[in-house]
């Protein structure tokens, strides 16, 4: 029984995040805000989604 | 629980056990946003904010559905998911109710779902075995103490760009000398509770 309550509480936590994700995605980005980049450049880690969304944009 | 054991606990998790010079998590942040310092006041502002409501949720999530379910193993990616699901909720709230504020804090929130002092946070409180006043506390010591490093470590950093340093210490390697220093700075503070 304990299985199935963790299998639960895991695929409740994940559609929240999906929802939330979803949710987020589709609330459009105010104005003046659409270019808006963080300024991240000292950090040196390759694989950052970060930083990869940043050089992708350029 | 009295109101020093609350202050010991601020402190501590500010200053004595300061999360970047001691623990050295958030590592990433602390080195790419500390550039300028107004990228640094925001990126620890909305540190401070994720890391005490996730905190809080992770600790309503642990004692109220782990604990009675027999399911504490489970803490990790539950409270994973649940510092994900939280900025996306916080990234969304603020979009929409004030556009300032995302101009100012809103860039930084995708870089705070990867940081790891927000899970640290989550599960010491869990570790200590805090009471709720004591979580909240520690989620408000801990990412003050982040921010005060961060602004301090901006307004080095700003002052390094105009100093003379040796051309193979430019950039992060003289960041990461200054660092060393503050940690050891820092570790004065040990005696202090």
């Amino acid at each position: 029984m304990k299985i199935l309550y963790a299998i639960g509480i895991v695929l409740g936590l994940i559609i929240l995040y999906v929802i939330g994700s979803t949710l987020n995605k589709k609330t459009p980005v105010p104005e003046g805000c659409e270019n808006l980049k963080v300024n991240c450049d000292a950090c040196g880690i390759q694989s950052c989604m970060v930083r990869n969304k940043n050089k992708g944009e350029e | 629980m009295s109101l020093s054991s609350l202050f010991t606990i601020f402190i501590s998790g500010m200053l004595i056990n300061n999360i970047i010079l001691s623990k050295f998590l958030g590592i990433c942040p602390f080195m790419g946003v500390s550039t300028k310092l107004s990228s640094a006041v925001g990126m620890g502002l909305a540190v401070i904010f994720v890391i005490f409501g996730a905190s809080v949720f992770s600790w309503f999530l642990y004692y109220y559905a782990l604990v009675p379910l027999g399911l504490e193993y489970m803490k990790l990616i539950c409270f994973i998911l649940l510092i994900a699901s939280f900025v996306q909720f916080v990234e969304m709230f603020v979009k929409k109710t004030s556009p300032s504020l995302y101009k100012s804090l809103g860039i930084y929130l995708p870089l705070i779902t990867t940081n790891c002092a927000v899970l640290y946070v989550a599960l010491d409180n869990i570790t200590q075995k805090y009471t709720l006043v004591e979580t909240i506390v520690n989620s408000i010591g801990v990412p003050a103490g982040f921010m005060l490093m961060l602004v301090i470590f901006a307004t080095i950093r700003e002052r390094l760009d105009s100093a003379d340093v040796p051309e193979a210490f430019k950039g992060n390697p003289i960041a990461l000398v200054v660092a060393a220093i503050m940690a050891i700075a820092f570790g004065a503070f040990a005696g202090l509770v």
